[in-house]
């Protein structure tokens, strides 16, 4: 019984840490629903990360642009939403947020679980 | 309606795999970019580097190829954190769980011990049984 309480609280960090990151994931689209000039804003971002990517890696030129212009068409036009979701977590995780984010949901976790047996009593 | 769904996510994922699979293309080109200066031989490996790994054989390079991106991201600092935030929990809890077993245990050999005693008589000269040893006491 005390382990299936123990697992259940477990469950629950595990939810907490999924919902921290769902906020993160969705936070880049609803900054664009509610501000529409972050929309283009992304897509500029984006755009020029995927340029510094490709002229990284050493390719110059015409396959510079080719490159670079198919996959600015697919991740900064068409799948601007699922890219800037992604860019910002890659971003969170390249300053080490993540880290945070779940040790902090483990955190909030306890802090609630204390004060709910507190009001139990 | 479920077609349209249907479709809508065939083409969805058959973007992203062609996504990936211009990403592979890039890094294949940076490779051949960084190790080869002849510029025959560099279009000769692309060639063949792009179609062994983008053609023939997109299942297995293609699943290496995003794990090895994933992981390159810190996909891994993300796993570690996560077992370390779960392992404190379950490692209390397993610790616990096993000191009641061990009770639970020695609870059961005592009285086991208790019910193989051979029966005694007292100065009345009634059978009964020994009584049970107190918990703190062992053997």
């Amino acid at each position: 019984m005390f382990m299936i309480s123990k697992l259940n609280e477990k469950g629950s960090i595990i939810i907490a840490i999924a919902l921290a990151f769902v906020a993160i994931i969705l936070l880049p689209i609803v900054f664009m629903q509610i501000f529409s000039i972050s929309k283009p804003l992304f897509q500029v971002i984006i755009a020029f990360v995927i340029m510094g990517y490709v002229r990284n890696v050493g390719i110059e030129g015409i396959p510079f642009w080719t490159l670079s212009a198919i996959l600015i068409y697919f991740l900064a036009w068409k799948y601007v939403e699922i890219a800037s979701s992604f860019y910002v977590l890659m971003l969170l995780m390249g300053l080490g947020f993540t880290s945070s984010l779940i040790w902090g949901s483990v955190f909030f976790t306890g802090l609630l679980k204390n004060r709910k047996m507190m009001k139990q009593g | 309606m479920d077609l349209t769904l249907l479709i809508g996510l065939g083409e969805f994922f058959g973007d992203f795999v062609f996504i990936i699979k211009i990403f592979a293309f890039i890094a294949i080109l940076g490779f051949v970019n960084r190790y080869i200066q002849n510029k025959l031989i560099k279009i000769i490996m692309v060639v063949f580097m792009g179609y062994f790994i983008l053609i023939a054989n997109w299942a297995v390079f293609g699943t290496m190829f995003v794990i090895y991106t994933l992981l390159g991201v810190g996909v891994a600092g993300i796993m570690t954190d996560f077992f370390f935030a779960g392992q404190n929990i379950i490692g209390e809890g397993a610790q616990e769980h096993e000191m009641a077993r061990q009770k639970a245990a020695e609870e059961m050999e005592r009285k086991r011990m208790f019910e193989d005693a051979p029966p005694v008589s007292n100065s009345a000269g009634l059978h009964r049984r020994p009584p049970i040893p107190p918990p703190f006491i062992r053997r």
